[in-house]
C-alpha cells in the first residue's frame, strides 16, 4: 500500500498563523509535538493515523516551527490551551482524538481539563511528570539562553545538545546514573530534527519553561476522558509512570516498542475506539492578514509551493522571487511595504525555501516552466515581477519564454556575471552541506555566509578581495539565511550549480519588458549591477542608499509610471 | 641557513622560560607578540641567526613559558623577568627586538635597563590611543573558560582569524576592516597554539599592555631605537600616531613577509654590534627547587623535550606518555612518583614539544628512547608508559631486556589481531586545519566520546561503556592542547602505535611487567588479556584520583 501523502498548511487564527501537517480522512486526530521540535517530527505518528483511516492532523505550536508565537509576554500551558482550541475552532473541528508527546502531552492535559467535551480520548506519548523539585532543577538549568553569537558558536552547541540528549538524561548531568541506554543518531537525522531548533531560535524555551511551571501531577486525578499515558522504551519519561499514582478508572499506563513504526501502528489503535463523531472537513484557506507577511501553501503537480502574501486583492499583482537558496521571509519588510499599494506575493521555487522541489535537477529552465505553472495555480494571467539575485535568473528566463506573462520587471542585484567570471566562480561557490557527527558543516555554511559580507569572492581572503562595505554579519540576520539555507541542505549546491550553469548573456539582450535594476551596497551581487542595466534594452538603474526605503521608493516609481 | 635549537632555562629555581636560539656571536633578543610565542619569530631567528646569536624569548605565560605568580602583571613586571632571562643567560647586552606587545616590552625595558640595550627595534609598536586601551581592557580578552563540548577552543580560533578582518576583532564594522588578507591556517594555528598553551592566564600579557601607556612612555628612551611599520600589518597606522620621536630614533616600512622583513634588518643590527660581548653556549636548565623541571635534550638526533623531577637515584624511572596524546597531563603523576627517586618523563618525537619528526616506526621510536637514557648516562631504568606508548615501551624492553629493570603499563591496547586489525586505521581521525576552526570540535568530542562507547566511534548500544565518564573539562583542554602541537601526526602516530602487535610481542618480554588501567581508561578491557598473556606479570586495577594512581604506582615499582 502506498505511503499516504502528507500535506503542508497554514490556518489564520486571528492575527497570528498556525502551521500544520495534514494526512488521510475521516474523523480527526490532532498530534501535538514535543520541545522544540515541530509537526514533522511527529510524521511517523501522523502516517500511522492517517493509515487507520482518522484525519491526522499535526500542528506547530506557537512559536515552534512555522507557527506564530503567541502574543503573550510568558505564556503559560493554559495559554497553549486556550490557543489550542481557537485553532481547532479556525480549522472547524468541534471535537477530535488528541495526540500529545511531552510539551505536546502536556498542553493536551490542560486542554483536556478546560475543553473536556473537545475529546473523545487521548494519548501521551512521554507525559511531563515530575516532582516539584526536578521542575525547579529544570527551570534553573536546563533552558540556558540560546543566542546567536557572532561566532556560530550556539550551532555547534544546539547540535550537540540535541546528540548529548540521546546519552543522559538531564543532559546537563553527565554522569552514570544518568545514562541512557539510546545511541545518537546519524548525522542526517540530528540536521533534520535541529532544524526547528534553529527555527525557533532564541524563542526555543518559550513553550518548554511552560512545561516546567505546570503542575503536571495534579490535574490527571480529575481526567474526565479516556487517556493513555504511554511511553516508548528509551523515552527517559517511561521513568514518570511511578507518578502515575492517581490514575481515574478510565485512563492507564502502556509500555510502547522502541521501534517508532511498530509504536505508531499501536497508538493509533489506541484512539481507534474512540472516534469523533464528525469527520474532518477540508483544509480551510488562510485568510490574509493586514499588515502581516501571510503564508499559504499551493498545490503543484510536482508537489506544495510556499507564498507569502501582502497586501490587498486589487491592482496588478507583484509577484516575487527571493533570493535563492532562500525563502520569501528574508524580504520581509520589502514585502510589507510594497504591499501598501498592490496585492504582492513571494514565491519559493521549487527546491528552495519552504517549496517541494522538482523532481529533476534544479535548472534555470526548470524552474521558469515551474514559475509558469505556479502564475496559473494562482490564476495570474499578468503581473508585475520581481526577482532577487539568483532568482533573477529565472526571471529572465521567465520573461524571455512568456513575456506576455509580465508587465513590468524589477530585478535587485541580479546574480548577472560575466562569463569569465561565471565559469570561474562555480566550481567554487558553494560546498555541498553534508551534515558531519561532529556538526562542523554548520560552521562551514555560517562562515561561507558570513564571508559574502568581507570578501568577494567570499573564500579568496586576500587584501585585494576585501570588500569596503558596511558588513551586515549582525548574528539574528545571519541565521535567518542559514536557517533558509538549511530547510533545503541538499539543494544548496545544486541550485548554485543551476544558477551559475545558466548562460544569462544570451538572455538578457532579447528582454524587451520594461525593466529597473536596483541593488544595494552590502549585497554580494551589487558589483555586477550597473553593467547588468547596461545589457538590458531600455533598462533604468536606480542605486539608492541601501535602505529599505529607499528600495521600495525607486520600485513605487517605477510601477506607477 | 642558521638552525634553530630550543632550550629552558631556569630562574633562581623557580620559573622556567623557554627560548629558541640560532647562530654565534653577540645576543638579538626577540619577544614575541601577544599571544604568541618564539616559534612564530622562527624567520627572524633563522636570518638573524646567520649574523649573531638569534634568542627568542618565550614570554611569561605564553609558549612554554611558565607564568608570572602575580594575579595581574605589569609590563614592568614582564621586563624584570627579561632582565632575569638574560641574566640566567649570562647576557649583559644586547641588541632588543620586540614585535607588537612584545615592542612594549622591550620598550619598557630600554627605559628601566637602558645599559643592557645597544639598539631597541620596535617591529609594529602598539602606540594605541587612551580610549582604545581602555575599550581593549573591557572587550579584547574575554575569559577562557572551558566549555563542555568545547566551544571554548573554536571560539578562541575563531577571534584569532577575525584579528586579521577586523581590528580590534570586536569592532564588527566597515571602520574597523583590517586592510589584510587572512592568515594562512598553518600560521592561525600557531597563533591559536601559544594563547591555548596559556588557557587561563592569555588574558594577563595582554591587560598589561592595554594598561601601559604606550603613546607617551616610548618618548623618554635614550638608547636608539628603530620603529617599524609593516606592510599590510594592522599597527603600520600607528606609525603615524607616534608623533615626534625622541632623539636617536627613526622610522622604517619593511614588507609583510616575515622573511624578507628579517633581510631588512640586518643591516641596522650589524650597525650596532660594537662594544657587544658574544653570548655563552646553551647550558641544561637548572633544577627548578620544587616540582617538574623541563628541558630539551639533543639524543639520537633528535630534540626531546624532558620533565624532570627528584633527587638522582640508582635507577630512574623513565617516562613515556599515552602517545599521540603529550606529556603534559604528567606533570602530578612525576611530582608524586619523585618523591624518592629520580624521574624522566618525556615526550617522544613527534609528540607534544619535542621536535616534529615524521612518524617512525615503534622499533625506531624505542632507538630513540634509549639513545636518550644513553645520552642522560641511565644505564638501567624503570620503565612507565601508557597507551599508544606502551607499543614503544614494550620494545624498549624487547630491544635491551637488561637495562629495564621493571615495566609498568597503563592501559596498554593488547588488542587480538582481529580487534587490533579493524581498529588501528581509524582510531585518531586526521586533523585537518578548517577556517572554521571544525576541526577543534571534532577533536574534542572524539576524545569525549572515549568516554562513552568503546572503541569512541562506534555509538551503538552494545558499545556503551558502563563507567562513570570523565569529563573534567580542564583535563580534556589539556589533553586536545598536548595532541594538537603536532596535529599532523595525531592519526598517522595513532595508527602506528595501535597496529603493533602488543600482545604478542608482551609475551616475550623478560623484564617483570606491572600492567594496570583506571576503570575510565579505553584500553581497561585489556589489562586481563595482557595479565594472562605475560607469565609472572601482576595486574593491577588503579583508582581514578591521580595522588591514589601515583601512590599505587610508586608501591608497585618500589
Amino acid at each position: 500500500m502506498p505511503d499516504i501523502a502528507i500535506t503542508r498548511h497554514f490556518v489564520t487564527v486571528g492575527r497570528r498563523q498556525v502551521h500544520y501537517r495534514r494526512a488521510g480522512s475521516g474523523p480527526p486526530v490532532v498530534l501535538l509535538h514535543m520541545s522544540p521540535n515541530w509537526s514533522k517530527s511527529l510524521d511517523p505518528f501522523t502516517s500511522a493515523y492517517a493509515e487507520a483511516d482518522f484525519t491526522a492532523i499535526a500542528l506547530d505550536t506557537p512559536g515552534y516551527g512555522m507557527s506564530d508565537l503567541l502574543p503573550i509576554q510568558q505564556p503559560e500551558i493554559g495559554d497553549f490551551a486556550d490557543a489550542l482550541r481557537e485553532t481547532l475552532d479556525a480549522l472547524g473541528i468541534e471535537q477530535c482524538g488528541l495526540f500529545g508527546s511531552h510539551t505536546g502531552a502536556t498542553i493536551s492535559m490542560e486542554f483536556i481539563r478546560r475543553y473536556p467535551t473537545r475529546v473523545t480520548a487521548c494519548v501521551f506519548d512521554g507525559y511531563p511528570g515530575y516532582t516539584d523539585d526536578y521542575r525547579a532543577d529544570m527551570l534553573k538549568h536546563y533552558l540556558p539562553p540560546m543566542e546567536p553569537k557572532w561566532d556560530g558558536a550556539h550551532l555547534v552547541t544546539t547540535w550537540h545538545k540535541f546528540r548529548e540528549q540521546f546519552l543522559f538524561s538531564p543532559l546537563f548531568r553527565p554522569n552514570r546514573a544518568n545514562r541512557t541506554n539510546a545511541a545518537p543518531p546519524s548525522p542526517e537525522f540530528v540536521q533534520d530534527n535541529i532544524l526547528p531548533r534553529l527555527m525557533t531560535g532564541e524563542n526555543y524555551n518559550v513553550g518548554y519553561s511552560a512545561v516546567f511551571r505546570y503542575r503536571g501531577i495534579e490535574p490527571i486525578a480529575e481526567l474526565r476522558v479516556p487517556t493513555c499515558f504511554a511511553a516508548r522504551h528509551g523515552d527517559s519519561l517511561m521513568k514518570s509512570f511511578n507518578l502515575f499514582t492517581n490514575l481515574p478508572k478510565n485512563c492507564w499506563t502502556q509500555k510502547m516498542p522502541r521501534d517508532l513504526t511498530a509504536a505508531a501502528k499501536k497508538y493509533a489503535r489506541i484512539l481507534k475506539p474512540f472516534p469523533a463523531k464528525v469527520p474532518a472537513s477540508p483544509a480551510p484557506r488562510p485568510s490574509t492578514i493586514p499588515g502581516k507577511l501571510t503564508g499559504d501553501f499551493l498545490s503543484l503537480p510536482f508537489g506544495q509551493v510556499m507564498v507569502r502574501r501582502a497586501g490587498g486583492s486589487t491592482g496588478v499583482p507583484l509577484v516575487v522571487l527571493p533570493t535563492m537558496p532562500g525563502s520569501g521571509d528574508l524580504h520581509e519588510k520589502e514585502l510589507l511595504a510594497l504591499g501598501r499599494r498592490r496585492p504582492v506575493i513571494a514565491i519559493d521555487l521549487p527546491g528552495c525555501g519552504d517549496s517541494d522541489g522538482l523532481a529533476e535537477a534544479p535548472s534555470v529552465a526548470a524552474l521558469a516552466s515551474a514559475l509558469e505553472q505556479i502564475f496559473a495555480a494562482l490564476s495570474i494571467k499578468r503581473a508585475d515581477l520581481m526577482a532577487w539575485n539568483g532568482a533573477a535568473l529565472v526571471a529572465a528566463e521567465f520573461v524571455k519564454k512568456t513575456p506576455e506573462r509580465v508587465r513590468k520587471l524589477v530585478l535587485f542585484a541580479p546574480m548577472f556575471l560575466p562569463t569569465a567570471t561565471r565559469l570561474a566562480l562555480g566550481p567554487a561557490y558553494a560546498e555541498p552541506i553534508v551534515p558531519r557527527w561532529d556538526g562542523g558543516h554548520l560552521l562551514q555554511l555560517w562562515f561561507a555566509l558570513r564571508n559574502e559580507q568581507l570578501f568577494w569572492p567570499w573564500y579568496n581572503e586576500s587584501v585585494e578581495t576585501i570588500r569596503d562595505i558596511e558588513p551586515r554579519i549582525e548574528p539574528r540576520h545571519l541565521m535567518r539565511r542559514l536557517v533558509a539555507v538549511l530547510k533545503q541542505y541538499r539543494n544548496y549546491a545544486p541550485v548554485y550549480q543551476a544558477l551559475f550553469g545558466y548562460a544569462i548573456e544570451c538572455t538578457l539582450p532579447a528582454i524587451k519588458t520594461p525593466t529597473l535594476v536596483t541593488s544595494a551596497e552590502h549585497d554580494v551581487f551589487d558589483r555586477f549591477a550597473r553593467s547588468a542595466a547596461r545589457q538590458i534594452p531600455g533598462a533604468l538603474f536606480s542605486g539608492g542608499d541601501g535602505s529599505t526605503a529607499s528600495l521600495v521608493a525607486s520600485v513605487e516609481r517605477f510601477l506607477t509610471r | 641557513m642558521a638552525a634553530i635549537t630550543r632550550h629552558f632555562v631556569t630562574i633562581n629555581g623557580g620559573r622556567q622560560v623557554h627560548y629558541r636560539r640560532a647562530g654565534k656571536g653577540p645576543a638579538v633578543v626577540l619577544l614575541h607578540a601577544s599571544p604568541s610565542s618564539s616559534l612564530a619569530l622562527t624567520p627572524f631567528i633563522k636570518v638573524f641567526g646567520d649574523h649573531v646569536t638569534a634568542i627568542a624569548l618565550d614570554t611569561p605565560g605564553f609558549g612554554l613559558s611558565d607564568p608570572l605568580p602575580a594575579r595581574a602583571p605589569q609590563i614592568r613586571d614582564y621586563a624584570r623577568a627579561v632582565a632575569e632571562a638574560l641574566d640566567a643567560l649570562g647576557i649583559k647586552r644586547c641588541i632588543l627586538f620586540g614585535t607588537h606587545t612584545g615592542a612594549t616590552i622591550a620598550c619598557d625595558f630600554t627605559l628601566r635597563y637602558p645599559g643592557r640595550v645597544a639598539l631597541a627595534l620596535f617591529d609594529g609598536y602598539p602606540a594605541f590611543p587612551t580610549q582604545e586601551r581602555r575599550d581593549n581592557l573591557a572587550h579584547y580578552i574575554p575569559p577562557f573558560e572551558p566549555t563542555w563540548n568545547g566551544t571554548h577552543l573554536t571560539d578562541f580560533w575563531l577571534r584569532y582569524r577575525e584579528m586579521s578582518i577586523f581590528w580590534p576583532w570586536y569592532k564588527r564594522d566597515r571602520a574597523h576592516r583590517a586592510i589584510a588578507g587572512t592568515w594562512p591556517l598553518d600560521r592561525t594555528h600557531a597563533i591559536v597554539m601559544a594563547g591555548l598553551l596559556a588557557g587561563r592566564g592569555y588574558a594577563k600579557g595582554y591587560a598589561a599592555v592595554f594598561r601601559y601607556p604606550c603613546t607617551s612612555a616610548f618618548k623618554q628612551l635614550k638608547r636608539p631605537a628603530c620603529f617599524v611599520g609593516r606592510e599590510e600589518d594592522s599597527l603600520i597606522r600607528t606609525l603615524k600616531e607616534l608623533g615626534d620621536l625622541p632623539a636617536g630614533s627613526w622610522t622604517e616600512v619593511f614588507p609583510k613577509d616575515d622573511h624578507a622583513a628579517a633581510q631588512s634588518y640586518v643591516p641596522i643590527i650589524k650597525k650596532h654590534l660594537k662594544a657587544l660581548t658574544p653570548t655563552r653556549r646553551p647550558r641544561a636548565a637548572a633544577a627548578r627547587g620544587a616540582g617538574v623541571t623541563r628541558d630539551y635534550v639533543r639524543a639520537g638526533g633528535h630534540e626531546i623535550l624532558l620533565r624532570q623531577a627528584g633527587a638522582a637515584s640508582a635507577v630512574p624511572l623513565l617516562m613515556l606518555p599515552a602517545a599521540p596524546s603529550a606529556s603534559d597531563l604528567m606533570n602530578p603523576l612525576i611530582g608524586a612518583l619523585s618523591a624518592s627517586r629520580r624521574v624522566i618523563a618525556f615526550d617522544p618525537p613527534g609528540v607534544g614539544d619535542s621536535d616534529s619528526a615524521a612518524v617512525a616506526s615503534v622499533e625506531a621510536q624505542a632507538t630513540a628512547t634509549l639513545a636518550l637514557a644513553d645520552r642522560l648516562k641511565i644505564a638501567a631504568f624503570d620503565l612507565y608508559a601508557a597507551g599508544g606508548g606502551t607499543a614503544i615501551a614494550t620494545a624498549v624492553a624487547l630491544a635491551e631486556p637488561e637495562r629495564v629493570r621493571t615495566l609498568f603499563l597503563e592501559g596498554p591496547p593488547a588488542l587480538d589481531d582481529a580487534t587490533r586489525h579493524a581498529i588501528a586505521p581509524h582510531y585518531a581521525r586526521p586533523i585537518e586545519l578548517a577556517a572554521d576552526g571544525r576541526h577543534l570540535t571534532a577533536l574534542w568530542e572524539a576524545l569525549r566520546y572515549e568516554q562513552l562507547y568503546w572503541p569512541w566511534y562506534n555509538t551503538q548500544r552494545s558499545a556503551v561503556r558502563e563507567i562513570e565518564p570523565q569529563f573534567d573539562t580542564d583535563q580534556l583542554t589539556l589533553r586536545t592542547v598536548g595532541i594538537l602541537k603536532q596535529y599532523r601526526n595525531f592519526a598517522p602516530m595513532a595508527r602506528t602505535l595501535l597496529s603493533y602487535p602488543l600482545l604478542s610481542r608482551l609475551a616475550r618480554v623478560k623484564p617483570p611487567m606491572v600492567i594496570g588501567a583506571t576503570p575510565s581508561d579505553p584500553f581497561v578491557g585489556c589489562v586481563d588479556a595482557a595479565g594472562a598473556a605475560v607469565t609472572g606479570a601482576k595486574t593491577v586495577m588503579l583508582p581514578e584520583p591521580p595522588e591514589a594512581k601515583a601512590a599505587l604506582i610508586a608501591r608497585y615499582l618500589s
